[in-house]
């Protein structure tokens, strides 16, 4: 038999058999030292580069690639109100409308029977039958008595929900950036 | 690293590449469906990654997109120039050995890289390139020829020198 060529040489070294013809590869391979130093020449080119290993990136290089992603970039303070402005926005009218709500039960309304003593029949109602009042409230002209003193809460109410809201924000955020 | 270092080679090129491939995967990362290897996927991305950043320099792919196996190729050997008692895995050796290996031209370089260092079958190279098989044997073939006819010649030429020293 002739010697082996380079690619029964290549398959020999990475120990895979690609051919019917295997076992004469593999019988040839014994008797021939001369192939034999080619398939361990092979196995060895192999050995010495997973010896030497992968490339190192330089030191810097983890710190320049969790920059690039914003990873622990430390945001403006707006920037977390600008990206949950439309949750803040959304609850806020929430509490503000269950805000007034809850201030129209001690109303003249509500005393004179028009409302019942059942909170959640009273919100429906108050949902109902008030929303143009509701709509008319939201003018800031409307908010003020005569005497420049608020007619209601909802200044007070707007300010505290948005408060609490960018608070919980905050904390909620903190703690999944955290885990 | 090491793949976008034999394909660029050039540390501050492959470390841009890499970057840019971790930002890749970063924002697609949503997008994985876990059907497939995420090793193969993400060295998938660092390869596109390195290709775009070798852009106009060179076109990776063009040196041999259509190389199939030629048999042709399948030259005899033994030749009588290697050293039959030669001790490869010394540190002499060692350095040769991996220099010649940087020295690879990119495509062989990063196919011998991909088989070799990162131990992956003939199917996850032609996933991670999207080269036809045949190519991939062709340029592992070659990029073994090279390291063979090249670190045979340096060895010869280091003990050449060392006899000479020695005399």
């Amino acid at each position: 038999m002739n010697h082996l060529t380079f690619e029964v040489i290549c398959h020999l070294a990475d120990d895979s058999s690609f051919d019917a013809h295997m076992s004469e590869y593999l019988q040839h391979l014994h008797s021939c030292p001369q192939c034999q130093a080619e398939v361990n020449f092979q196995r060895s080119i192999k050995k010495v580069t997973r010896k030497v290993g992968f490339v190192q990136p330089s030191a810097e290089f983890a710190k320049q690639v969790l920059e690039s992603i914003g990873y622990g970039k430390k945001k403006k303070w707006y920037e977390g109100l600008l990206n949950n402005a439309g949750n803040i926005l959304a609850l806020t009218g929430t509490l503000l409308l269950l805000g007034y709500i809850y201030s129209q039960t001690g109303s003249e309304n509500y005393q004179s029977g028009q409302l019942t003593n059942n909170i959640f029949s009273d919100t429906y109602r108050i949902i109902q039958n008030k929303f143009q009042q509701y709509i008319g409230l939201v003018s800031i002209n409307d908010l003020y008595t005569k005497n420049g003193v608020f007619s209601n809460n909802i200044p007070l109410l707007t300010f505290l929900a948005i408060a609490i809201l960018v608070l919980a924000d905050w904390i909620i955020g903190r703690f999944v950036r955290h885990s | 690293m090491t793949l976008a270092m034999r394909i660029l080679q050039n540390r501050e090129d492959a470390e841009e590449a890499l970057q840019d491939a971790f930002i890749r995967v970063f924002r697609a990362l949503h997008s994985f469906e876990w059907k497939s290897s995420f090793s193969t996927w993400f060295y998938r991305i660092v390869y596109n990654a390195c290709l775009t950043a070798r852009g106009k320099r060179e076109n990776l792919n063009t040196i041999s997109l259509n190389e199939e196996f030629d048999e042709e190729q399948c030259f005899q050997v033994p030749s009588e120039d290697l050293p039959p008692d030669l001790q490869l895995e010394s540190d002499e050796y060692t350095q040769i050995i991996s220099e010649e290996i940087e020295k690879l031209p990119p495509a062989y370089g990063s196919t011998f890289t991909l088989f070799v260092l990162q131990e992956m079958s003939y199917e996850e190279i032609v996933q991670v390139t999207g080269l036809p098989l045949g190519t991939i044997k062709a340029r592992l073939f070659r990029a073994r020829t090279i390291l063979r006819e090249t670190v045979v010649q340096r060895i010869q030429k280091e003990m050449f020198m060392k006899v000479s020293a020695g005399i």
